[in-house]
């Protein structure tokens, strides 16, 4: 029996020959990580359950990243780095990001820019968007802090298999289309579709392919948005070629069979697709830019590892360059999701102009910042707000009044210069 | 061990049911379990279903159950509630995941065929495979392939604790 991507990668990751939705299986994840919120918790776990003289399963698999409590004059959040350090030193773990090395960040870009994403292997994140990972047609599985102990100490996890869907979209995006938009439509179609609630989405079809790699990555991001369990691209020889030059050998990339199983497959023409925005209150409220109603918006969030890896800061920048200024009363705040990132801007004096100009704010720290509602560019109350992040519940990035929009880098690039959407 | 059986009171909700209803994400970080069971489904519907802690074995939904971003401590909040296992016809995979490895509340997917008023007394029965469920003069069976260890209420870390302190540590 055929098997899709993901069955071919759980079943390997468990010693299988083959796994179908429904089945129990315990795999053995190639990478798992964790970062600063749950350092603590995953620390006084290991010391509890297995004694401060224990050691981890596989040190040099394990991956650690500072990226979400980032204002370290805060002491609450001075002892989640603590943690993170202490975890990192007392186990030996190799891929350590803590603030201030050489390229830290936002897990979800940093793992792909540092060369740890790769085709056919299973990630397990204990974030909620380590789906991103299927960009790249890897597994990216969110496990909780209990889970990610079995695979420190074991290098086991229990998983189900879920149910799958494949959605395939065929044709050519129109020039103005990004991934962004593509996975907001998504949601505004899917969202209440019962059988995407839990399913394993496989996401393919030319116009799939021929998006850029980080693109994917963006697609593969918003699963949990989209009520799916993950989302995965199988990886095309572009993806392949783009992580080897990011220094990752020894891959295998996995394809569906012909005759995989999935419950349903949607199909959509690329042709249909058109630029977006979530209105506020959650990205299933998506509806085409065209349509949305005429906002005026005073703040523009480019960042998340939705929204601000190199490829999407380069589009807004290059946008801004264009036009030259911000529009009036319009703040523009940018959180690149990685200090490689972040120095690739002002190694660009096209690019460090306009992080100079009035009303531009670059993050000094790149990390969530206001995309998880914890410090940094967190919107006020009378913000209104385009953000090239993945959620936008009430009080999600700030204040409980604010009013933030979900977007592609573009139309953020295109409201901070406009100033607002609509007529 | 692989069979469970519990009885008692079930608390039935009407149509979807969200994570942040089941525990709103304010307390995921709360360390007081009693306290946070105080929490369980305070947000459900906006707060107009009213759920007491310890009243209820059961959850049983008519919807999908657990819709949106299901943590650790959503199932955790559960059990400490006094819930032994959830119905439902369709259960967050993260949902079941997180409440099988934590050893909290047993899901239990069924589509059942009538809607048990809340208070019916319910009970489950699952031996080799199969789950039976009666109310009411209702029964209906449905196939079930939770692990032995999780039937046991067990937890993942139980699992791996068994086996002894791994040969690297």
């Amino acid at each position: 029996m055929g098997m899709s991507a993901s069955c071919k990668i759980i079943a390997r990751a468990g010693g299988r020959s083959q796994v179908q939705a429904g089945h129990h299986v315990v795999v053995r994840p190639d990478w798992a990580m964790t970062y600063d919120p749950q350092a603590g918790p995953l620390r006084r776990r290991l010391e509890s359950h297995w004694g401060s003289a224990s050691r981890v399963f596989s040190p040099e698999r394990l991956i650690l990243v500072a990226d979400h409590f980032l204002d370290l004059s805060n002491p609450a959040h001075l002892e989640k780095h603590e943690d993170l350090d202490r975890l990192a030193r007392h186990y030996g773990i190799r891929h350590y990001y803590p603030v201030g090395s050489a390229n830290y960040g936002v897990c979800h870009a940093l793992l792909p820019e540092e060369g740890l994403v790769r085709p056919g292997e299973l990630i397990a994140g204990t974030d909620s968007h380590s789906s991103t990972y299927g960009g790249f047609g890897a597994l990216g599985l969110n496990v909780g802090i209990d889970a990610l102990e079995g695979i420190a100490m074991f290098g086991e996890h229990w998983m189900e298999v879920p149910h799958e869907v494949r959605i395939e979209i065929s044709g050519t995006f129109p020039a103005d289309v990004t991934a962004k938009d593509v996975i907001l439509k998504l949601c505004a179609d899917l969202t209440s579709d019962p059988l995407v609630f839990g399913a394993a989405l496989e996401l393919d079809g030319e116009a799939i392919q021929a998006l850029h790699p980080e693109e994917k990555l963006t697609l593969a991001n918003m699963a949990q948005e989209l009520g799916a369990r993950w989302i995965i691209i199988p990886a095309s020889e572009a993806v392949c070629t783009w992580v080897r030059r990011l220094g990752a050998g020894g891959f295998s990339a996995v394809h569906p069979d012909k005759d995989a199983i999935y419950q349903k497959t949607i199909r959509y023409e690329a042709a249909d697709f058109q630029p977006m925005v979530a209105l506020p209150g959650g990205p299933e409220r998506a509806v085409p830019l065209s349509e949305a109603p005429s906002t005026r918006f005073n703040e523009v969030f480019v960042g998340s590892c939705t929204g601000a890896k190199q490829h999407d800061v380069e589009r807004v920048l290059d946008a801004l360059v264009q036009a030259g200024r911000l529009a009036d009363g319009m703040t523009l705040f940018l959180v690149p999701a990685t200090r490689k990132i972040r120095n690739s801007i002002f190694e660009n004096p096209a690019w460090a102009a306009v992080a100079g100009w009035d009303n531009v704010h670059v993050a000094n720290e790149p990390g969530c910042n206001a995309c998880a509602g914890i410090h940094g560019f967190i919107a006020g109350e009378k913000a209104v707000r385009m953000s090239t992040a993945n959620r936008n519940y009430a009080g999600r990035s700030g204040a409980a009044g604010a009013q933030v929009y979900l977007g592609s880098p573009l139309t953020a690039a295109t409201v901070a210069t406009r100033g607002q959407v609509g007529q | 061990m692989s069979t469970y059986h519990a009885e008692g009171p079930a608390f039935v909700i009407d149509g979807d049911v969200g994570a942040d209803e089941i525990l709103h994400p304010r307390h995921h970080s709360n360390a007081n379990i009693d306290d946070v069971a105080g929490h369980c489904f305070a947000d459900l519907h906006g707060g107009a279903v009213p759920f007491s802690a310890g009243t209820w074995t059961f959850v049983i939904a008519t919807g999908r159950f657990g819709v949106g971003l299901v943590r650790p401590p959503v199932p955790a909040a559960m059990k400490a509630a006094g819930i032994a296992a959830v119905i439902a016809p369709s259960i967050s995979p993260l949902f079941v995941e997180h409440s099988v490895n934590g050893g909290a509340v047993l899901p239990l997917r069924a589509p059942l065929p009538q809607r048990p008023e809340t208070g019916a007394i319910v009970r489950l029965s699952i031996a080799n495979g199969r789950a039976n469920l009666s109310w009411n003069g209702h029964e209906l069976a449905c196939d079930c392939n939770l692990p032995g260890w999780a039937l046991a209420g067990e937890t993942w870390i139980d699992v791996l604790r068994r086996r002894g302190a791994p040969a690297h540590a």
